[in-house]
């Protein structure tokens, strides 16, 4: 019996036509598919196999729970250092996406024009031909070529890169919608690691978010959430304050214990006020500064003679008291740690809001020790084979940094000729960007596009070929976790599953297999079968340590131990590993120039009195969730809202524009409109509107589609000049009534 | 006010009463029923030499299901016997196995969904198998011999002073 | 025999609503769809309630998630005309589901509104039936449904524990929502121990019973949210 067929079959009948029928439900006369099955289970019996969520950058690891044959549930894995048994809601609903009725089942070609829909199913021996005949019609120019993802996560990334570089210097462009580019950049700049830090919560007593949405947000719901249960509860006789500073009444706000209502735009203000107070009153780390950093001087100078309370209290709508207290509380309650993140770390303010906050940090003393952040070390992976030298690089321009991804976002201001191939993965510009930035033009002008993914979504329809991949259950992958918990941690994901449920192959296998069929300089690079190998071989350099969570007598069985366990992670350091600032002195920078682009005011106009806010939504994320039923009918934390979007509003602006909750307004920016529902809440500034992120689909499945609205089509189009992906927070939005209900 | 309340509660006890008795009735009607099996196994043979019900149910003092054989335990002995006499079921068999799949046997007893059954316990407890599938591993075709109600699982609990709290089947 | 119970500490919770989904996938609740959750017939076993003081810009926020707390004299016991709802030995407050004949008497007289009634027939898109967990029956339509503290995992540490010849151990019980719960907030375990967690929780000076006024006797004890004083140590009520 097929796979298929026996899944079919052994439904269980649940519901209850069934209850007059329960003695014999409908298909359940065989018994076979029930007792014995291929995998030769035995019936209520559970087992639990170690995977690995991509559904964030969290890189949780999993327990999924096996019975009767099939995936029913998955737990946070015990064993993983940032899991610790806890999981998310997007995590709990994971198995759905496994089964998930729209599911890609084969390869399709394109029938019709480009963003039809039309589709035609073919064989992967057809498809992997139809992808070789197009990628060898571009040897002659291997920059023809170009790779568009997501921010790729675990070797994904780099078999990505390798295959570019192989291909003689193909093009990688990333788009990451809530990324974390800025706080990576301000890293770089500040510490010369480019890198989201760990943020040790366990042992701070005090924390202070800007911006950051660590609990319904895309970084690591689980990790936040497991610090701040402890931040709270976890030492006896200690709790730990947050306060959480954004114009928005956030989950992670909602928690808080103060919420700091600031301007939109004014954060790196706000960061650079609470330094300011540190710095004049002397509360600031003075070994830190003098030891382990340059430039604070001119630093010091500029904050004060800009940053002084009453100028800060003017930009941010804070009173000048309460930023007082706030920066003595941190001083006098620390230690105490400020995090970054979501929309106060996009637009043109957000790398100065993410390099003045890593400032604050280094003012608090707060790197490299408890309760402050770390850098985590990267798994010791072994290297794979070096690629010979591609061939005439230096020729091309763009291949010459071809394996730095370029954010995509630059790439549409200045669309490049000559690409002749586009594959994308991980990734939907044709929903997360405005429609505005020109990613359909892009698109457009590239003669053949293939796509892969497991479920059909607006970037896909725009393909000629869809590839579609198994999900985290039916696949090899990994994946390092960021932020960890300042220790190196890899985590692996094995197949649940003997077979995928359908004719699907993970985009890493696929690229071996085309590029085994593009000749040998290709089959040379990629020396792999399977991405199973390809993992293998990196892994056995965590073999090679002979430390941390799994230790084996060889590399086959460090694999097999690694894949039941879930992944490898090193022992836990008895106290934080100082901070080597990778910087060309070896110090910390405090760089000054990012900073001048504070404005610190978002405009708005008479026409477009609002400033809209969006969100990462705790269900769906950056709206890659959306297509799972379960997260759809999950009543949002803040709005209650099920399957649908509202537009919400202070008590304030809805008096004064006469609105009342439930009214159904048109929400415009200059880029396009929306309609929503008004919910009218306490948590906002009286000229901001919120709306979360995820819904408005066009094409994700039948649970997503036409369900909501999309906010990030009113978005500006990203500027690069700015350095930032999609400003989450700014753009200048009217609301228009259209009835009461 | 007692009056109010009298006659819905008669009603709802009275609708109770018809839906419990529709629910058995319908899980005794075919008691003794004897489906055809797609291979005429007979338990009574495999009594008479004295093979264990455990080495081809061999779940059932470990899990709640006392498993069906795959078709690989019964050729595990099959493979090397001469049959005495040309079989068109032990030709089924063996067409089965080479062709790499199983049985489809036809199932005799099912509880529904909301009775959850653990042979383990009731092995431990030293029930014997016939005190529940009657005389089958006596009878040449598998044959339905008794009546899962209710009312016949309680008794013997009740008797045995198992539990009888409803969520011991019911979860 | 144990007397289950459960802990919560609203203090760690921070609304990420793990819980609430992974309850959902426990315990086979299928979404209601769009046109039915708008008027108000989702079933969730367990909610997270969103509590609002303060008016801009001072708004405090306190989530609390809220499931059957299961009473040692249940109101929902009380009315219902069929037994299909009454007290197990082990302190759990167990719906009978064949037994249910949809008077909705019980959810009236919940006090609280923890009780879903089926409006519909339960429903997935194939394959999505393929999650259904086989260790807990799924209902039908025209009954009534609720919490059950995963009785379902009970009986399987008890059938584990039965096997090795021990006790089950404290903390081997986990609820769905009590596994997935990230910021720990969620405790399970046997009242009657005095050494296990949860007991020790529910002896907090935070800790309290939900409506305890009405004589129901709730088994589910809530932690109060602590204010933040600072880093002294804070005072013993704390």
């Amino acid at each position: 019996m097929k796979r298929r067929e026996f899944l079919k079959s052994s439904i269980v009948a649940g519901t209850a036509g069934v209850l007059l029928d329960a003695c014999t439900p409908p298909g359940s006369e065989q018994i076979i598919p029930l007792l014995i099955p291929e995998e030769q289970f035995i019936p209520g019996v559970e087992e639990f196999h170690a995977t690995t969520c991509f559904e964030c950058s969290g890189g949780c690891g999993l327990l999924s729970r096996k019975i009767d044959g099939r995936l029913v549930k998955v737990e946070g894995n015990p064993a993983h250092p940032i899991a610790q048994g806890g999981s998310c809601a997007r995590g709990q609903a994971l198995p759905q996406a496994m089964y998930h009725p729209d599911r890609l089942q084969s390869p399709l070609v394109r029938e019709g024009a480009r963003g039809e829909g039309r589709w035609t199913e073919i064989s992967w021996d057809d498809a992997l031909d139809r992808l070789t005949t197009e990628l060898t019609g571009l040897s002659s120019d291997p920059s023809g070529l170009a790779f568009l993802t997501g921010q790729l996560r675990g070797h994904r990334s780099a078999l990505v890169e390798r295959f570019a570089a192989g291909f003689g210097g193909a093009r990688h462009w990333v788009h990451e919608p809530f990324g974390d580019a800025a706080v990576r950049r301000a890293h770089l700049l500040a510490a010369g690691i480019d890198a989201f830090p760990a943020h040790d919560l366990e042992h701070a007593n005090y924390v202070v978010t800007f911006g950051a949405a660590l609990v319904e947000g895309s970084r690591s719901p689980v990790r936040f959430g497991r610090g701040l249960g402890h931040l709270r509860r976890g030492r006896p006789g200690q709790r730990g304050k947050l306060v959480a500073i954004g114009p928005y009444l956030s989950v992670t706000a909602a928690h808080a214990d103060e919420w700091v209502p600031a301007r939109p735009g004014s954060d790196a203000a706000l960061a650079l006020g609470l330094a300011h107070i540190l710095v004049r009153d002397g509360r600031h780390d003075e070994t830190f500064v003098t030891d382990r950093a340059t430039g604070f001087e001119a630093f010091r100078e500029r904050l004060l003679a800009d940053y002084a309370p009453e100028t800060v209290g003017e930009a941010t709508g804070v009173p000048a008291e309460q930023i007082e207290r706030l920066a003595h509380e941190m001083a006098d309650h620390g230690p105490a740690l400020v995090v970054a993140g979501d929309a106060a770390v996009t637009g043109p303010d957000g790398l100065a809001t993410a390099l003045a906050v890593a400032h604050l940090n280094a003012l608090l003393g707060g790197f490299g020790r408890p309760g402050g952040l770390n850098f985590d070390p990267p798994p010791p992976f072994a290297a794979w084979p070096a690629l010979e030298a591609a061939q005439d690089s230096e020729s091309e321009p763009d291949s010459a940094d071809s394996n730095t991804p370029r954010p995509l976002v630059e790439v549409l201001v200045d669309q490049p000729a000559g690409v002749g191939a586009l594959l994308v993965a991980a990734t939907n510009p044709f929903y997360t960007l405005p429609p505005a930035s020109g990613v359909a033009d892009l698109v457009a002008g590239i003669p053949f596009v293939a796509a892969f993914g497991s479920f059909a979504d607006e970037t896909t329809r725009w393909a000629d070929l869809i590839l579609p991949e198994p999900t985290t259950f039916e696949r090899f992958d990994d994946d390092v976790p960021a932020p960890g918990v300042g220790r190196a941690i890899a985590s692996l994901s094995g197949p649940v599953f003997v077979r995928p449920l359908y004719d699907t192959r993970s985009m890493p296998d696929v690229l071996l297999q085309v590029g085994q069929r593009l000749g040998d300089d290709m089959a040379a690079a990629l020396p792999w079968e399977t991405y199973e190998d390809a993992l293998q071989d990196a892994w056995a350099g965590l073999h090679d340590t002979q430390r941390g969570s799994v230790v084996e007598t060889t590399a086959g069985r460090f694999w097999r131990s690694a894949l039941e366990s879930g992944g490898w992670w090193d022992d836990a350091p008895e106290e934080p590993a100082p901070v080597e600032f990778a910087t060309s002195d070896g110090r910390y920078q405090f760089d000054l120039a990012p900073l001048s682009a504070t404005s610190g005011v978002v405009a708005t106009t008479a026409d477009r009195p609002f400033i809209l806010h969006v969100y990462p939504s705790l269900a769906f994320g950056d709206g890659r969730s959306a297509h799972l039923p379960f997260l759809q009918e999950l009543a949002d934390p803040m709005t209650g809202v099920r399957w649908g979007s509202v537009v919400e509003l202070s008590h304030m602006a809805a008096e004064e524009h006469d609105l009342v909750e439930g009214d159904a307004v048109v929400v415009a920016s200059a880029q396009g409109e929306l309609q929503a529902r008004v919910r009218v809440v306490a948590g906002l500034r009286p000229e901001v509107v919120a709306i979360g992120a995820g819904q408005g689909h066009t094409d994700y499945g039948r649970y997503a589609t036409d369900r909501g609205a999309n906010p990030l089509a009113l978005l500006a189009p990203p500027d690069p000049a700015d350095g930032a992906e999609l400003a989450l927070v700014g753009t200048a939005v009217s609301l228009r009534k259209l009835y009461t209900l | 006010m007692s009056r109010l309340r009298l006659t819905p509660t008669a009603l709802v006890l009275a609708a109770a009463v018809v839906f419990l008795g529709v629910l058995i009735s319908a899980c005794s009607s075919d008691v003794g029923a004897s489906p055809d099996q797609p291979v005429a196994f007979s338990h009574l043979i495999h009594g008479e030499n004295e093979i264990d019900c455990a080495y081809c149910h061999e779940y059932v003092d470990r899990y709640a299901v006392a498993g069906i054989p795959r078709v690989q335990v019964c050729m595990d002995c099959h493979e090397f016997m001469e049959p005495e006499a040309p079989s068109a079921d032990l030709d089924r068999l063996v067409e089965f196995s080479e062709a790499g799949e199983e049985i489809p046997w036809v199932r005799l007893y099912e509880l529904p969904d909301y009775t959850h059954f653990n042979h383990r316990w009731h092995i431990a407890a030293e029930v014997e198998c016939q005190t529940c599938h009657g005389e089958i591993g006596t009878s040449e075709r598998a044959t339905r011999h008794m009546v899962y109600d209710m009312d016949w699982c309680l008794t013997c609990h009740e008797e045995q002073e198992a539990s009888v709290d409803c969520l011991t089947c019911h979860t | 025999m144990a007397d289950w119970g459960m802990a919560i500490d609203v203090d760690r919770c921070d609304g990420c609503n793990a819980c609430v989904v992974a309850c959902r996938t426990e315990n086979n609740v299928p979404p209601a769809g769009p046109d039915q959750a708008a008027i108000g017939r989702t079933i969730e076993w367990l909610r997270v309630e969103r509590h609002v003081d303060g008016e801009f810009p001072n708004v405090r926020v306190r989530f609390v998630p809220v499931m059957c707390v299961h009473c040692d004299e249940a109101p929902c016991a009380a009315v219902c005309p069929v037994s299909a709802t009454y007290e197990t030995p082990d302190g759990l407050n167990a719906q009978i589901h064949p037994r249910c004949i949809g008077t909705r008497a019980c959810a009236q007289a919940c006090p609280y509104t923890v009780r879903h009634f089926n409006w519909g027939e339960p429903s997935w898109e194939a394959p999505l039936e393929q999650t259904i967990n086989p260790d807990v029956a799924v209902r039908w339509k025209g009954i009534m449904e609720k919490c059950s503290f995963c009785v379902q995992r009970i009986r399987r540490a008890e059938d584990t524990a039965r096997g090795e010849e021990r006790e089950v151990a404290d903390g081997e019980v986990q609820p769905a929502c009590a596994q997935a719960c990230p910021a720990q907030a969620i405790v399970f375990g046997d009242l009657d121990d005095h050494e296990s967690a949860v007991s020790q929780l529910a002896e907090s000076p935070r800790a309290e019973r939900p409506m305890e006024e009405l004589g129901t006797g709730p088994r589910v004890f809530y932690l109060k949210e602590g204010d933040w004083r600072g880093s002294v140590r804070p005072r013993s009520s704390d």
